[in-house]
């Protein structure tokens, strides 16, 4: 009963999402033309500096705050620059409200010298809200343990990630899964010896189309995976345990398909050659606004209890966690946020970037 | 004829000058390298049990958003007592999380270790220039030298972009107390050695004397012959 309400729920939030204005995927902003003009100085660090006049429009999310008008306003930030052109990021701050911005300009001088620098400026800035009608996104966000593979009881982790519009469909989806204690994928040996962990980790590598309610299913994503059997060798010597990985290449831009089913509750992943990997959905979140990755302790919001959530698994890979030979993929695999079996700062910045100030 | 020639020559200097000033300048100001060090390279301590502290700092960096780091360090000479995170990461006021992820004398029969994590948070720029990341206090346990060495140091910006950088390590030597007996064995020490190279040089001076007599013998003899 809860799961058909949960259903309904979705389908009327998804029915509701065109009707939201102004929506570009953050709350508390809107989509605006800004223009820069004035000078920048940019300043390396053997204090050498160049001011450049810069006058460029580019399109960003501008918060509520800062209504639509020209405004004498600070850049702050850093330019990488080429030989053909130089790319700014930073923030610009208008009476004490800031936002990033992001843009490039053609590199017309020739002495400056190429790499990263800093970047500081008085400018003027105009804002104009969007002319363009404003894409009306959705985000999809579903994480969820492997429970078998073909039938046979598995462990394992999904992460898929879509942007939906209607010009254009992006998506990103990992799987990683491996029989619950069956050999040849586990080699269990007593604790302080050596031993392996083998497992399966696939990625969609190409996205074909995303749908909502097709074929029976709430949510739909079709296109080309890669799949690798990685394996971690796990070796002690002088009390310490080192480790070292291989992959195996298994298929390469498979067709394959993920489905989210019985209310948002169940998925499969059917990979030709592969076969089904199933599970259960243990988030699912839709929204016209972007969908925070960071939430790993599945509680709605992103805050200093995710950040410690991945902090103490600092150092974990697949089969060791926390200090422990750990067999099971989903205590490993739902905090490596990038997807590169191992957790260190880059999943810890993932999350940290995502709290709010 | 020959002022053409130096006329050309001189342009060429002239030129060639120009070309190396700019393609130095140009090579100064864009190519930096982020170093994350030990700081200072290397302290002598001359005490036991005495605490002393050690930083890990950083620079030349642009936008750093969040570190790692592992220091390992020789257990047998060194005990690691505090791990305090420095002021670089939240000089500009933002909010950072520091994490210890291990602080243990005992990481291996020979070896200690301190692995840190430390980032901003929201979204904000990262920090810029020089500073202390994580500032170590350490015990001296016994006399010995012993290698702080960093390893897997990561750091990244506020884009999640990895910054290339270089760390450089330090070292700890302990050396005696200068305590009354310490002194007196020193001494005693110093009188042994000195005693033995009088006696060592003037065994040589013996040796050397007998060697410029037979010398001097057998000059003789391939002058004059030998008469015997």
């Amino acid at each position: 009963m809860r799961k058909n309400v949960l259903g309904a729920l979705m389908l009327v939030a998804l029915i509701a999402l065109p009707s939201v204005q102004g929506s570009v995927g953050m709350e508390g902003y809107y989509t605006a033309e800004v223009q820069i003009t004035g000078e920048v100085t940019l300043i390396w660090f053997n204090n050498e500096t160049y001011t450049i006049d810069i006058n460029e429009t580019f399109i960003a999310s501008v918060p509520d705050e800062i209504q639509p008008g020209e405004y004498d306003a600070k850049f702050e930030g850093y330019a990488t620059i080429t030989e053909e052109t130089i790319e700014f990021y930073g923030m610009i701050e208008i009476d004490g409200e800031s936002f990033k911005v992001e843009f490039t300009i053609p590199n017309e001088w020739p002495d400056i010298p190429t790499g990263k620098c800093m970047v500081f400026g008085e400018v003027q800035v105009k804002i104009t809200e969007s002319e363009l009608p404003p894409t009306q996104y959705t985000w999809v966000h579903i994480v969820g343990p492997v429970t078998d593979w073909n039938g046979t009881p598995a462990w394992g982790w999904l992460c898929a990630y879509a942007k939906i519009s209607a010009n254009e469909n992006v998506s990103r989806a990992y799987l990683c899964w491996a029989p619950q204690m069956e050999t040849p994928y586990f080699n269990m040996t007593p604790f302080l010896t050596n031993f392996t962990f083998s497992f399966y980790a696939a990625k969609l590598v190409e996205t074909d189309s995303i749908r909502f309610n097709y074929q029976g299913n709430d949510f739909y994503i079709s296109g080309l995976w890669t799949v690798l059997n990685i394996t971690f060798t796990y070796t002690y010597h002088d009390e310490c345990i080192d480790y070292e990985w291989t992959e195996q290449v298994i298929a390469e831009n498979a067709t394959g398909e993920l489905k989210v089913y019985d209310g948002w509750n169940k998925f499969t992943v059917s990979i030709a050659n592969i076969g089904d990997v199933n599970g259960l959905v243990r988030s699912s979140k839709m929204s016209s606004i972007r969908v925070l990755e960071g939430d790993v302790t599945y509680d709605g919001v992103v805050n200093i209890n995710d950040l410690v959530h991945v902090a103490r698994r600092i150092g974990s890979t697949p089969g060791w966690v926390m200090g422990e030979m750990n067999f099971n993929l989903e205590e490993f695999a739902h905090v490596d946020i990038n997807f590169d079996f191992q957790i260190d700062i880059y999943d810890l910045v993932s999350v940290a970037t995502e709290i709010e100030a | 004829m020959l002022k053409k020639h130096i006329s050309k020559c001189l342009i060429l200097i002239i030129a060639l000058s120009f070309l190396s000033f700019y393609l130095l300048k140009s090579e100064q100001a864009g190519s930096y390298v982020t170093y994350v060090y030990v700081s200072p390279k290397e302290q002598v301590i001359d005490s036991l049990n005495e605490s002393f502290i050690v930083n890990v700092s950083i620079c030349n960096v642009l936008d750093l958003y969040g570190y790692e780091f592992k220091l390992f360090y020789n257990s047998s000479i060194l005990n690691g007592s505090q791990v305090i995170e420095g002021p670089f990461l939240s000089s500009t006021g933002k909010d950072s999380f520091f994490w210890v992820v291990a602080f243990d004398d005992h990481y291996n029969s020979t070896h200690g270790i301190v692995w840190v994590d430390s980032c901003l948070t929201g979204d904000v720029l990262g920090v810029n220039g020089n500073g202390t990341l994580v500032t170590i206090k350490f015990k001296s346990l016994a006399v010995g030298s012993s290698q702080l060495s960093l390893d897997d140091v990561k750091l990244v910006d506020s884009r999640k972009n990895s910054i290339p950088c270089q760390s450089i390590d330090g070292s700890v030597t302990i050396i005696p107390e200068l305590t009354l007996p310490f002194i007196t064995l020193a001494l005693c020490s110093l009188l042994c050695v000195l005693q033995k190279r009088y006696r060592h040089h003037k065994s040589n001076q013996v040796k050397k004397d007998s060697f410029t007599e037979i010398r001097q013998i057998n000059d003789a003899t391939l002058l004059y012959g030998d008469e015997s």
